[in-house]
């Protein structure tokens, strides 16, 4: 098992944004998180990678404790984050963004290039490497989330949303990048809205709505759960 | 310990941090609105202080009263400034650190402008009542002292109803708040600013006014109370109008003990153990977040 | 002729020409005023090139360097006259003493962010600045410290050794931001929580970079104090004079770019003389309306606005 999560809570003055949340993922699979906005999926983001410290609850990576992890911790123990709100380090090349990430692991500014111009190769943005991040349009930008965060040789990776705002094409396109990620035996936790999408990719499904885990299981399990539907398209879509 | 040098000590303290906290709330308001700390802070305190120095030994107008003149004239300088010298770097997007040097730049230029006009020499008010005390038990209070913490609180009363009660205070809020969510609200952002900058100068232009019946004026004053209002503004919980009166009670406490139980020379070093002190285990003040 | 066009074209001729009119410079300058100037625009840019380490590259401004300054000047002076130990040493040990205090300083006031962190580090200043001025039984309190034998007799050996720490300093800055450290300070400028999600332990970093920014700040403090012959706590704790006046090189000349501080430091020395021989009485206030002109006009400071239009020949 390579992260477990247990009656992970947490509470922000009152208001329990992730309450008792429990779920495994195995090696090399692809599980998705979905719910509806607000559900909580982006705080179990942060939870898991120390950006807020669990309420109540354990997180075992690897069979480490992580509940007290700080963020660079965490991507140097091999887990590493995407944003949903992109944060491009608008003054680099998008090689040198790509660069930083890989410097988590490698001192060598030589061997750090060698290798973030093999995961541009690898993302296919190799063309735009020496573009400053803060041009790039919003496609290029959530890609450049991915590259960097690849760049940090994590073995298991949460992408936090990484096609909402994206066309039909750069979708596609996406998708098809998920899973040359997990060829690369990169283990993937995956936030998306975009249902046909997390659907086609996802080995299992993990629907959170108001901070609870309502449902786990296939993606066709899910798609046709009742309680799943009606969180959201509401009640009465569901009884019909 | 003699217990009635300690009370003494205490009350002292208590009344001047009144005026620090009124010092620092010009501050930690534009601090709020701008996220800039403004430099050229004590310079206007200055600039208060010179107004009732002139409208006393010119006209012989008693210092209290001329608070009616300085209050409205440092109102029109801050808008001056906001409007003229800091709004076209928000415009150019320049970073904060260049807001913060325009600042110390105007700063450098009003003392400079205070040393040709009235030289470096110190200038005192003496009225009839600038030694008068008033007597409980061995406890004496400079009268001066006591009017002007009291007036302190008036004003500060007067900034919280403003500030809570007037669609103006009320924008003032919700820019402090979150500056993109007012804009969207269609609050005209460039001149809520303005109307900041230039309350927080009138407020710190009416503790200059206060001030000076009970201290000296002189061109380099500014530097001294520029820090003396951060030191406040961030003991207080920087953004706080509640956090200004907290911290400025703090401060005005602790230099007061420090003067009289350690020696006269280090006071200013104590305020600064404070910060360093709340810094460490409080980052975020003594009053925390709550913003106006 | 294509030798000759590559050679124009060498990215480094800017810098190599450089260099070359400032070794012969005082063979050039016979006159003591303008090597003196010449020596204060050394001071200035390296001050200027320490700072923007830390406020440039790393984005963490600060406006108390003063007490890494004085922390050097004082460290040097007192070491010499007390102890006797030799002020080419000294010089090591400015910057030493000015990177330890670095630590805790940095360990306290990076707990804050933005205009909370540019001023907090300035009250230290203002601490160092108090302990130096009543600990009178070491640091001779407000008389302050007199130097009979300066580490070097002549202007031009001075105007020498300030070019080559200066030297020194740029390069070291150069070589730190081509390099793991210097990806990492600009990480943490561009945006503190991608740097976090990347492996970067931000206070650490920032730590790291105040640290090598203190060093060299105390290095110039030191060569100061030489310079100068005499220190006292005014001058070197100096908010006005010394603090924002780093801010004020690095802010004119660009921040963040490699030629920001020697552009600044040109600025403010021609600027601060100018209005002196021009205004006298009223030179300060002259240089003060200057600096708000200046500030109100170029928001990016000279190289950044100049880089807008020549693109790569200043490189970041």
């Amino acid at each position: 098992m390579l992260l477990e999560v247990n009656g992970l809570t947490k509470a922000f003055a009152g208001l329990v944004a992730v309450n008792e949340v429990d779920f495994t993922v195995q090696k090399g699979e692809i599980l998705g998180l979905i719910g509806p906005n607000g559900a909580g999926k982006t705080t179990i983001f942060h939870l898991l990678t120390g950006y807020y410290t669990p309420t109540a609850g354990t997180v075992l990576f690897n069979g480490k404790d992580m509940t007290r992890v700080t963020p660079p911790a965490a991507c140097r123990l091999g887990l590493t984050r995407t944003f949903q709100i992109v944060k491009p380090l608008v003054q680099l090349t998008v090689l040198e963004n790509v660069m930083v990430g890989a410097f988590a692991k490698i001192g060598n500014a030589k061997k750090a290039k060698e290798l973030a111009l093999e995961i541009l190769e690898f993302t296919g943005q190799l063309a735009c490497k020496d573009m400053l991040a803060g041009n790039l349009t919003l496609g290029m930008r959530k890609r450049l989330e991915v590259s960097r965060a690849l760049a940090t040789q994590p073995e298991l990776l949460l992408l936090d949303e990484t096609m909402a705002g994206l066309n039909s094409k750069e979708i596609a396109d996406a998708v098809k990048l998920i899973m040359k990620i997990r060829e690369r035996g990169i283990t993937l936790v995956v936030i998306e809205h975009v249902m046909k999408a997390i659907m086609s990719i996802s080995d299992r499904i993990v629907v959170i709505n108001y901070g609870k885990k309502i449902m786990e299981g296939c993606p066709d399990a899910v798609c046709n759960d009742q309680q799943v539907i009606q969180a959201y398209l509401g009640a009465d879509y569901a009884k019909r | 310990m003699d217990l009635s040098i300690f009370i003494q000590t205490v009350t002292s303290g208590v009344l001047l941090g009144g005026l620090y906290g009124l010092i620092a709330l010009g501050m930690t308001l534009i601090f709020g609105v701008m996220r800039i700390i403004n430099l050229a802070h004590g310079e206007f305190l200055m600039i208060g202080m010179y107004v009732s120095y002139i409208l006393f030994t010119k006209f012989g107008v008693d210092p209290y009263v001329s608070i009616v003149v300085s209050v409205p004239l440092l109102f029109v300088i801050g808008i001056a400034i906001q409007r003229f010298l800091l709004m076209p770097l928000i415009k150019a997007k320049a970073p904060g650190e260049n807001q913060i040097l325009m600042t110390a730049g105007i700063g450098l230029v009003l003392t400079n402008a205070a040393l040709l006009i009235f030289s470096p020499n110190y200038f005192t008010v003496l009225t009839t009542y600038s030694n008068a005390t008033a007597s409980i038990g061995k406890i004496s209070v400079s009268l001066p002292l006591l009017w002007d913490f009291l007036i302190c609180f008036g004003i500060t009363g007067i900034l919280y109803l403003f500030i809570m009660k007037t669609d103006t205070g009320c924008s003032i809020r919700a820019v402090a708040q979150n500056i993109d969510s007012a804009r969207l609200m269609g609050i005209n952002i460039d001149r809520i600013m303005i109307i900041t900058f230039g309350v927080g100068a009138a407020l710190v232009g009416a503790a200059g006014t206060l001030l000076m019946p009970i201290f000296y004026v002189f061109p380099a004053i500014g530097e001294l109370f520029t820090l003396k209002a951060f030191i406040v503004t961030v003991l207080g919980g920087m953004g706080s109008a509640l956090g200004a009166l907290v911290g400025g009670v703090t401060l005005g406490v602790v230099e007061q003990m420090g003067a009289t139980y350690i020696s006269m020379a280090l006071k200013d070093a104590l305020g600064f153990v404070i910060f360093v002190l709340v810094l460490i285990f409080r980052p975020s003040g003594l009053v925390g977040k709550s913003r106006f | 002729m294509t030798k000759w066009n590559d050679i124009l074209k060498n990215r480094h001729l800017p810098a190599v020409l450089l260099a070359l009119i400032a070794l012969v410079l005082p063979l050039v300058l016979r006159n003591e005023y303008y090597l003196h100037l010449a020596i204060l625009i050394l001071l200035w840019t390296a001050l200027g090139a320490s700072w923007n380490l830390l406020g440039g590259y790393t984005g963490q401004v600060s406006f108390g360097h003063s007490v890494f300054f004085g922390m050097g000047a004082y460290v040097s002076l007192l070491l010499h006259t007390k102890l006797g130990v030799s002020l080419w040493m000294g010089l090591l040990y400015a910057g030493i003493a000015a990177s330890l205090i670095a630590i805790p300083i940095g360990w306290i006031c990076f707990r804050l962010r933005g205009p909370y962190f540019s001023l907090s580090i300035l009250a230290f200043s203002e601490v160092l600045r108090l302990i130096v001025l009543h600990w009178k039984e070491v640091t001779e309190g407000a008389v302050g410290i007199l130097l009979i034998n300066s580490i070097v007799d002549s202007k031009v050996s001075f105007y020498y050794l300030m070019l080559i720490v200066t030297a020194i300093i740029l390069l070291v800055v150069n070589f730190v931001v081509k390099r793991k450290l210097g990806f990492y300070f600009i990480a943490i400028r561009d945006d503190e929580e991608a740097a976090e999600a990347l492996g970067i332990y931000t206070t650490r970093y920032k730590i790291y970079s105040l640290m090598i920014s203190a060093f060299f700040t105390g290095v110039m403090g030191s060569l100061f104090a030489n310079y100068t012959s005499y220190i006292d706590p005014y001058i070197v704790f100096s908010v006005g004079d010394v603090a924002i006046a780093m801010v004020l090189v690095v802010v004119l000349g660009g921040i963040g770019t490699f030629w920001g501080p020697l552009v600044g430091a040109i600025c403010v020395v021609m600027v601060n003389e100018g209005s002196r021989l021009m205004f006298a009485n009223a030179s300060v206030l002259i240089y003060g309306a200057l600096v708000v002109i200046v500030i109100l006009f170029l928001p990016k400071g000279v190289v950044g606005s100049l880089k807008q239009y020549t693109g790569k020949w200043f490189h970041a």
